[in-house]
């Protein structure tokens, strides 16, 4: 282990005990730390994007590309100029036209995303669920597949139900829920919860994993080097 | 000019053809007219006797209509707030104005002051007022009013005590938790078996393990340094198999620490394989504008990512040959796999989403895998499971890295985890089953009880 190692290593060790001291509480080490952590973070984010973006994909067609490349060059420039212009209260209204493109291009690619990669292959998949011959094809056992198929769509319709906000009011009528989509809404909420139930196990796991490292940082931070250089 | 006789007989029967004299300059304004107007100006709803105190008062009579007033009236008691409405009746009169000292005007005198252009408006205070209330807005004006008293009044704060209950837990549950997971640190035992397996990592070592040498792999390391551990610890046994099979990698990241965790975890956790950047693999940086970045990237590499992380051009130009990991490759079809290192549900969503569509022409498919931390788990199953797949393969979390290890004879990075996990797992199933039946047990008719801080005074 060099010298940077050894010394990244007691930072690390100290760091991870300030984190540790929130246990005791709300303090100013434990704050010190975060706010150092959020300001590295934020740092290097800022050096990555000049480095990876503005210098590759701005700055060198501008300076060193051909004519073409430096007019294209120009567009990107004059949007994020504008773009600029969402600090000033008063000039504000110029970054519009670069906000618009941001959202717009966001929005098309998201939807698009969604709806050919998610929405469609998904539904159809649902439907697989009750083609006998692709379950003949992929599954041994016709009827497992199709208990599988069938709770798979309950609990989508179910859930569905939960979220079903929408009425039909007529004048003079106290809004009362229809029993039976209340009723299925009542599934749904049990599918949710296992859902969460999952998500929220997957979480926890991941945080466990995390303690361990660090405990296990700490061991051996304090095996291989503090013991040693105390004795 | 409106007379009487052009007045309304609803308002000469309320008793106002005197105020239609006084806007005629007939009576002195604030002069105390007929009964039937309070003095104060203040009218009140019939039937409601509120006593509000009037929001302003008549201005002050003439000198000499003062000596007219019936000596058996008692003056007013106005209150505070109300005192301080009123005009400057009464106050000293101000000193010789003193000559300016400062400014443009310096030197002259009798100059007005701002204060006296803001703070004695014309009419002020001097104009009658006409509230009708009713006895909830009344309610409302005490409650406004003793609100806004409250605030200028200093409270001593409530005692706390030295150790709240939340705290103690806290403290109950670290306690518990360091010490199961530092026990199997610490002890020399027998290491539990890796007795995980899934299904999907037994696909994603099928696909790694069928991947020609030198196939040219496109890795995205695409989650926070937060999750590094558990990342890593999922990710090792399936990049050292890549790494084995001599496969070419080539890295990119949509996130802005993603390049430099690459770095690390190649020259760190994998350093045994010895590989070299820009011969076996290149990194290939950020790629900024999230989903619409990842469709570039898709639609175009070459022009998303032109550069390495170094400033070297990376691929193949007219003028000079591309870096070995990515001769031969001028599309996204071109790589032989897609490993997604990712720990964000939705992140590993966004990649299935623009990646996928591509792979619907067999003959030019790519193979999407992903290791993910084991809260992506769930959002993942579904592309897993659809036909045709979507995603062809995937290790979740320390248990899919250690059902991967097992399947490949590579334990001994992951048992270094497993056991504390294992035990941590247990400990905190057993605390949440703990803190349910303490919360069930407080739930039937009983009210949480509010803390004492938070009571109204």
């Amino acid at each position: 282990m060099n010298l940077a190692d050894q010394i990244g290593a007691l930072l690390g060790f100290v760091f991870t005990l300030l984190v540790f001291s929130y246990l005791l509480g709300d303090n100013p080490l434990f704050r010190f730390t975060v706010h150092l952590f959020i300001g590295v973070a934020a740092g290097f984010a800022a050096i990555m994007a000049i480095n990876s973006v503005l210098l590759p994909h701005l700055a060198a067609p501008l300076l060193s590309g051909t004519a073409g490349e430096r007019l294209l060059a120009l567009v990107p420039l004059a949007l994020g100029g504008l773009l600029l212009a969402k600090v000033s209260p008063r000039l504000s209204s110029w970054g519009n036209l670069p906000m618009a493109y941001l959202v717009g291009v966001g929005a098309a690619v998201a939807i698009g995303g969604a709806i050919t990669g998610t929405l469609f292959p998904q539904v159809l998949a649902s439907i697989d669920l009750f083609d006998r011959e692709a379950i003949q094809a992929f599954e041994p056992g016709l009827a497992v597949s199709l208990m599988n198929g069938a709770v798979l769509i309950v609990g989508t319709i179910a859930s569905l139900a939960y979220f079903q906000f929408g009425i039909l009011t007529r004048p003079n009528q106290t809004y009362r829920p229809q029993a039976w989509i209340a009723s299925l809404g009542q599934i749904g909420q049990v599918f949710i919860a296992i859902a969460f139930g999952f998500i929220f196990a997957g979480v926890l796991s991941a945080a466990l994993v995390a303690l361990i490292e660090r405990l296990v940082f700490l061991v051996d931070f304090i095996e291989t080097i503090l013991l040693p250089w105390i004795t | 000019m409106e007379t009487d006789a052009d007045l309304p007989e609803w308002l000469r029967d309320a008793g106002l053809p005197n105020m239609a004299a006084q806007e005629a300059g007939e009576i002195p304004a604030g002069e105390p007219q007929d009964a039937g107007v309070p003095e104060s100006g203040v009218t009140e709803s019939p039937g409601e006797q509120g006593d509000l105190p009037p929001a302003a008062s008549p201005a002050p009579p003439p000198d000499d209509q003062k000596t007219t007033h019936e000596p058996d009236l008692e003056a007013a008691a106005l209150p505070g707030w109300l005192q301080s409405m009123r005009t400057d009746e009464g106050q000293p009169p101000e000193a010789a104005p003193s000559p300016e000292e400062a400014g443009p005007l310096a030197g002259l005198t009798g100059l007005l002051s701002a204060d006296q252009g803001t703070s004695h408006l014309p009419g002020q205070a001097t104009r009658p007022l006409h509230l009708k209330i009713t006895a909830n807005q009344r309610l409302h004006a005490d409650l406004l009013h003793n609100l806004v008293e409250m605030e200028g009044q200093a409270r001593p704060l409530p005692k706390r005590p030295a150790l709240a209950s939340q705290q103690i837990q806290r403290w109950i549950i670290a306690v518990v938790l360091i010490l199961a997971v530092l026990w199997p640190v610490l002890m020399d035992g027998n290491p539990a078996v890796l007795d995980a397996y899934t299904e999907e990592a037994a696909e994603l070592n099928r696909l790694v393990s069928q991947l020609s040498p030198d196939a040219k792999v496109l890795v995205a390391f695409d989650y926070e340094p937060a999750f590094a551990p558990e990342m890593e610890a999922a990710a090792a046994p399936v990049m050292d198999h890549l790494m084995l099979r001599g496969a070419s990698l080539t890295i990119v990241s949509t996130t802005p620490t993603g390049p430099v965790l690459a770095e690390r975890f190649l020259n760190k956790t994998l350093a045994g394989h010895q590989y070299t950047g820009g011969v076996q693999y290149i990194n290939l940086g950020f790629i900024p504008g999230g989903a619409a970045g990842l469709l570039s990237l898709v639609e175009a590499p070459q022009r998303t990512v032109p550069y390495t992380i170094d400033g070297v051009a990376a691929w193949e130009t007219s003028t000079a040959p591309a870096l070995p990991p990515l001769q031969g490759v001028r599309s996204f079809e071109d790589f032989s796999m897609v490993l997604v290192l990712v720990d964000d549900p939705d992140l590993a969503r966004i990649w299935i989403e623009q990646a996928s569509p591509r792979q619907a022409d067999e003959a030019k498919q790519t193979i999407l895998t992903m290791v993910s931390s084991a809260q992506a788990e769930p959002l993942l199953n579904p592309y897993y499971l659809s036909n045709p797949r979507q995603l062809h393969g995937f290790a979740a979390g320390l248990r899919g890295g250690a059902a991967y290890a097992r399947m490949t004879g590579r334990e001994s990075g992951e048992q270094d985890y497993w056991d504390a996990f294992g035990v941590g797992l247990f400990v905190m199933a057993i605390i949440l089953v703990i803190g349910a039946v303490l919360h069930a047990s407080t739930l039937p008719g009983q009210a949480p009880a509010v803390e004492k801080d938070e009571e109204m005074p």
